[in-house]
């Protein structure tokens, strides 16, 4: 018996071995994704009176993106390409091909669709979404005392704990998986987002100690404290990272900062002389900071790969000096370059040599790009308009480049980024949700030209002088809307 | 839409009469509400109704009462009136924590104690001082007797007495009494004295009190009882007349007197542990009760040597166990014993606590315990009779196996 039982045991540390040594090579990856962020929101980025060191640590060890993009103007549309690699307005629904999704949206991504994270954990990942969703539960309005089935964990996650939708939108509760997170049964939650029937059954916007969006009632022991919120998120990844450091992890990171209402944690509270905003953004640079001490201390720093962006600009343009959206026009919804452009930081210091790219990249990119560096080979359809970034982010020869890029307003209208070039087809519609149609009447139709390399203010429209081009890009925005699949 | 406690409180003092009462909840007034809810609740002013009860509350805290929210909170603390959720309670608590000093005060019980959260000290006292802000005399206590003992922070020593004179202000009867102990500890006699005084005239007293007394009560009790034992720690004991040993105050949290009446006892030797560090070498998750084998373990962990001894829980038995305690107390030894309660208040119709005996007056048969009590840690008197009656226990460890007996800890000078 005695030999027979030593080969066994040796076989099995042979397998054992291999499979470890396999995947000890997959990077470990964290996608820090912050909410409302602009490009100009950080000192890498040209900030002098917030403080970012974590933040500007990140784009000294990796590569800052000077010309990077959320594939919408708010919200929901972004998170959801951020997940599925798809343009979002493909879809006709609510939230994805306008606005954001209500507090009462069902799941909005199809459970059958192949999405980044189901790929990295089939591929071996342990997969967790920590912080805000914002894309819907259920297959219907989702009821909030009940399991909130299908969400994150259908679309590929293992692990999920955060906000089901924004810090200001009715209820208030954090969400573990399928369930709200303290919930007293004796004390449902009951809510609407429909003014009349909230009026008549006495609900109320009130909540956690201000006004929200939505109306509601119960639920009141599971209540998130606002300035609780960053720190709970924070310690929630680091917990993740430590109990998933033996396998190679995905953690999509998406803290509320610094999406309104503005209340920072009372360390952070007046901490930038500034505004509560900028607190907030402090703060979230201090939460960063506490990932990366906790990647430092477990010894994962030099094989995970960070990716740090936002999903949309900043809700404001001057903050007593600080300007969130950098030297760019516009904020948070439009098609203007402070819609959309936002901070785009990779680093993995095995693979990734420091520096800074003016290439043209997407958080629509993030999926193949994560993928690829997990060496997933994406099946056909999947993540379809995604671009695999990685070659060009690892400095390789000849490396494939995203050429043109949809862009998407808080509306739903499009404009489309090729070069240096920008084309809006519609000037009318370019300022979002703060669009004034009385007065932007003399504009209504005309289209806009903006050549981004000399004229980043987007102050002199090209148009009707260089309509050639303008139609070359029309036209290319025509075709990809129709086809199915932009990646090459 | 949010109202402060002190308005309902005058509201409650206003609607007295139970069918205004009920009417006037029934038009929605959350006041109301919850009065009526604590008139169902206590069966004072109406007949007692668990479930109606907690359905008034979440009337009134649908509404946003702040103090509808502590109530719901505190009955799944509690778990009396409901089944016990310490999350749940915790929630309503942070929910109502900005609003009501009551609130925060048990939001701050929850994170000292662990209890519905991990365990975080710092942030209770943070919530206890801002309870003591707003006028909450006995968030003002429990943080001064934490920074006094340095029990999960840091010791204060300036911090504590500011918050003990606080308290005092308030007229809280426990800040009184430990008020009253930092100043007797300074050699402040005179004031030490008037702090009891005033305490003790606070609410009725008795010759020795009872541990199933409101915990306000115990503590003008325990200020009557540190006034009638004055004297006595001034002088030095009189082997076969009295004992008394100095011990340090400690403040215990949330079903943790085991730990801390042990973590006293070790002090007591020149330790410097904490009730809740004593509790970490014990494998039972914070907030759980403390089985006495794994007390014992912990205390050889930090080199002290002690051993467990039993006595039959039957007079003859108490004979020996009294006769142990005097010789003990005479040699200037505490010990450390373990109570059995009996009683309808007590969820299960029992309830065990841990503490120490650190004196005794033999011509009035009164013993002196220090006792880590949530509410009036620190020293009290009891009766013979009622040291029969407490120190019995049959479930003080796995040891025990369901046998009623008398333990006691005592320092091993084998």
């Amino acid at each position: 018996m005695k030999p027979i039982a030593s080969t066994f045991l040796a076989l099995l540390a042979f397998f054992g071995g291999q499979a470890d040594a396999a995947d000890s090579a997959k990077p470990n990856i964290l996608l820090i994704f912050a909410d409302d962020v602009g490009w100009g929101d950080a000192g890498c980025y040209g900030a002098t009176l917030v403080k970012t060191p974590n933040i500007d640590r990140l784009a000294r060890e990796g590569q800052r993106f000077v010309n990077g993009h959320a594939s919408a103007a708010v919200c929901t549309p972004t998170r959801y390409s951020l997940i599925t690699g798809q343009y979002s307005w493909r879809h006709q629904a609510e939230g994805l091909n306008k606005g954001v999704a209500k507090g009462d949206a069902p799941l909005l991504i199809p459970t059958t669709m192949t999405t980044a994270p189901g790929l990295l954990k089939q591929a071996g990942y342990r997969t967790a979404l920590i912080g805000k969703w914002h894309l819907g539960f259920g297959l219907t309005k989702p009821d909030f005392n009940q399991e909130l089935r299908p969400g994150p964990l259908e679309t590929g996650f293992d692990e999920y704990f955060g906000l089901p939708a924004t810090n200001d939108r009715i209820p208030v509760v954090f969400v573990r998986d399928h369930r709200v997170v303290g919930l007293d049964p004796a004390d449902p939650i009951r809510y609407s987002y429909d003014a009349a029937e909230a009026k008549a059954q006495g609900m109320s916007p009130w909540a956690a100690g201000r006004n929200r969006i939505g109306w509601g009632t119960g639920g009141k022991a599971a209540w998130w404290k606002d300035t609780e919120i960053a720190e709970t998120l924070v310690r929630e990844s680091v917990q993740f990272i430590e109990r998933s450091k033996e396998k190679p992890f995905f953690l999509l990171y998406a803290p509320h900062n610094v999406h309104a209402p503005a209340i920072p944690g009372p360390r952070f509270a007046g901490s930038s002389g500034l505004t509560p905003r900028a607190d907030m953004l402090q703060e979230l640079d201090a939460c960063i900071g506490e990932l990366l001490q906790t990647l430092d201390r477990l010894g994962l720093t030099k094989n995970t790969l960070i990716l740090y962006s936002s999903d949309n600009g900043a809700y404001v343009i001057d903050e007593k000096g600080h300007k969130p959206g950098g030297p760019f026009r516009g904020k948070k919804s439009q098609l203007w370059e402070g819609g959309h452009r936002v901070p785009f930081v990779v680093r993995w210091p095995a693979r990734i040599q420091p520096g800074v790219s003016a290439d043209l990249v997407s958080t629509l990119d993030m999926p193949a790009t994560i993928c690829a560096a997990a060496g997933i080979t994406l099946p056909k359809g999947s993540l379809p308009d995604s671009y695999n970034l990685l070659p060009a982010m690892l400095g390789e020869k000849d490396a494939p480049k995203r050429d043109h890029l949809i862009l998407m307003s808080g509306n739903g209208d499009l404009a489309i980024r090729s070069g240096h070039l920008k084309y809006v087809p519609d000037l009318s519609l370019a300022d979002g949700w703060y669009a004034n149609k009385k007065k932007s009447a003399t504009a209504r139709n005309l289209p806009g030209l903006y050549d981004l390399a000399k004229d980043s203010g987007e102050t002199q429209n090209l148009l009707p002088g260089r309509s050639a081009e303008g139609q070359h890009l029309a036209d290319l925005l025509a075709r990809d809307q129709a086809s199915m699949v932009t990646r090459p | 839409m949010l109202m402060h406690s002190s308005a309902s409180l005058a509201a409650a003092a206003e609607l007295n009469a139970p069918s205004s009462l009920r009417a006037k909840a029934a038009s929605g007034d959350a006041a109301a509400q919850l009065s009526l809810a604590m008139a169902l609740r206590d069966g004072k002013g109406a007949e007692k109704n668990d479930a109606e009860a907690m359905q008034w509350a979440h009337k009134a805290a649908d509404q946003g009462h702040a103090g509808a929210m502590d109530f719901i909170g505190f009955a799944y603390l509690r778990g009396a009136v409901v089944k016990r959720n310490p999350e749940v309670a915790f929630g309503y608590f942070k929910a109502a924590a900005d609003e009501s000093s009551q609130a925060a005060f048990n939001l701050g019980q929850c994170y000292f104690g662990a209890q519905g959260t991990a365990q975080d000290c710092t942030r209770a006292l943070e919530w206890w001082v801002k309870a003591a802000d707003q006028g909450h005399g006995r968030a003002a206590a429990t943080a001064a007797m934490a920074y006094h003992a340095g029990e999960g922070i840091p010791r204060d020593a300036v911090k504590a007495r500011r918050l003990a004179e606080r308290a005092a202000e308030l007229n809280n009867p426990a800040g009184l009494v430990f008020l009253g102990e930092l100043q007797f500890q300074a050699g402040e006699f005179e004031a030490a004295k008037a702090s009891w005084i005033r305490a003790s005239k606070l609410l009725p007293t008795q010759a020795t009190g009872h541990p199933s007394q409101p915990s306000d009560n115990a503590s003008a009790q325990q200020a009557a009882d540190l006034l009638r034992i004055m004297n006595y720690r001034q002088r030095k004991g009189e082997p076969g007349k009295f004992a008394h040993v100095p011990m340090p105050h400690i403040l215990q949290g949330y079903n943790n007197c085991g730990s801390t009446a042990c973590a006293t006892f070790a002090r007591f030797q020149g330790s410097e542990i904490c009730g809740w560090d004593f509790k970490k070498l014990c494998p039972s998750p914070l907030g759980t009760g403390t089985d006495w084998g794994h007390l014992l373990d912990a205390s050889a962990k930090i080199g002290q040597k002690w051993k467990l001894t039993t006595f039959t829980p039957d007079e003859e038995g108490f004979e020996k166990a009294t006769a142990m305690l005097r010789s003990e107390l005479d040699d200037g030894r505490p010990v450390v014993v373990d109570f059995k309660y009996i009683g309808p208040q007590y969820p299960n119709g029992s309830a065990g606590h841990t503490l120490s005996v650190c004196g005794y007056i033999a011509e009035e048969d009164l013993y002196i315990l220090c006792n880590p009590a949530v509410a009036t840690p620190g020293l009290q008197l009891i009766t013979a009779a009622d040291l029969k009656d407490f120190w019995r226990s049959d479930h003080y460890g796995a040891l025990s196996k369901g046998v009623l007996s008398r333990p006691a800890f005592v320092i091993d000078r084998s």
